[in-house]
């Protein structure tokens, strides 16, 4: 991805500066955040790449059911919860990984816009609409469904845009029902 | 002509993809019978009147049974793919939290691996089967419309699940 490459008046642009300071470490993770209280750091913590990669694999033998809880969403709360965007880069680092099992890249990316974490929300935001540009359908339509659970309006253009390339009908499907929701 | 609706995972059910597994033999793929799980050699569906007018409220007690919001996918066909795969079924009460809405509740009994299997195929290759989804914002309407129309209370859901619909509320 360049900078030549995000479309003029997209969201997805206008946060390009924090995802391209990310995006061209050439897929590194960073490995501490600071814990900032009162406008001083009170802690800096160091993410283990290997729980968040270890979260992802488990999550390969879980048959996923819509609606209900389970161990990798639990994870996927405390990851961020305890390392913020260290914890979403790591998270969408995974997500890129073509070794990841799609079904759970997908529903890491549906719990992302779910997670009630507001310290982290443009970074989520962030990261689901990189992703609506995903090469497998399935990992594409868990951004449009996460995108419907964060409900930003400012996601519209580049939600559109992206149901203008869009050619899986279920993925168009929930991309009509998620704009039709934020334009309210 | 009144449906039969089973709550599944849309994504087991690739009805529109342009390949799957057993499509040259007019079969399914075998990750559908996760949707068609029986319990003593049972399953649970539900009946939609033919002007699905009870559709919306069936979407809203079977999501508010849930333990967080997410989106709610199912299969609607005839219920007449009971009778030509000769599955017995009995009105029996559901078990959600609008009371009235169990009374639509139909279980499939006596069911065998034949049946079940065959259930699948016909599910997926019937003209009328609709295989649907509605949205996480689609589906907390329906929650909250039932509360507001008394078919439950917010404070009987699922903790995680009441947190989330209060705020919505709000």
């Amino acid at each position: 991805m360049s900078v030549m490459s995000v479309k003029t008046g997209s969201l997805l642009g206008s946060l390009f500066l924090f995802g391209a300071m990310r995006l061209n470490q050439a897929q590194s993770v960073p490995e501490s955040t600071a814990i900032i209280k009162n406008d001083r750091v009170v802690e800096n913590r160091r993410i283990s790449t290997k729980a968040v990669k270890d979260a992802f694999d488990h999550a390969r033998s879980i048959q996923f059911e819509n609606g209900m809880d389970n161990e990798f969403r639990r994870q996927l709360i405390n990851i961020i919860s305890d390392y913020e965007v260290a914890g979403v880069e790591a998270i969408r680092h995974l997500v890129d990984n073509r070794s990841t099992d799609p079904e759970v890249a997908s529903m890491a990316l549906r719990y992302l816009g779910a997670i009630d974490h507001p310290a982290t929300y443009r970074q989520r935001l962030f990261v689901l609409l990189h992703t609506l540009k995903h090469r497998l359908p399935i990992v594409r339509d868990g951004a449009v469904l996460g995108l419907d659970f964060l409900g930003e309006p400012e996601a519209i253009n580049d939600l559109a845009s992206a149901l203008n390339n869009e050619h899986d009908i279920d993925v168009r499907e929930d991309m009509q029902a998620v704009l039709a929701q934020l334009r309210g | 002509m009144a449906y039969a609706l089973r709550i599944i995972n849309r994504n087991r059910w690739g009805i529109n993809s342009e390949d799957y597994p057993g499509k040259e033999r007019r079969d399914v793929p075998a990750v559908t019978l996760l949707d068609l799980a029986v319990k003593n050699n049972e399953l649970s569906v539900w009946v939609v009147d033919a002007q699905r007018e009870n559709l919306q409220r069936l979407m809203g007690t079977l999501s508010a049974n849930r333990t967080s919001l997410d989106v709610i996918d199912y299969a609607l066909f005839g219920l007449d793919i009971f009778e030509q795969l000769e599955i017995y079924t009995q009105n029996t009460e559901g078990d959600t939290l609008d009371t009235y809405a169990n009374r639509w509740h139909l279980a499939l009994l006596h069911l065998t691996a034949t049946q079940v299997s065959d259930l699948a195929v016909r599910i997926w290759y019937s003209s009328t089967t609709e295989i649907k989804r509605y949205t996480s914002s689609q589906v907390t309407e329906f929650i909250i419309q039932s509360i507001r129309d008394n078919y439950f209370a917010l404070d009987q859901l699922n903790p995680g699940l009441q947190e989330t619909i209060k705020k919505k509320m709000k």
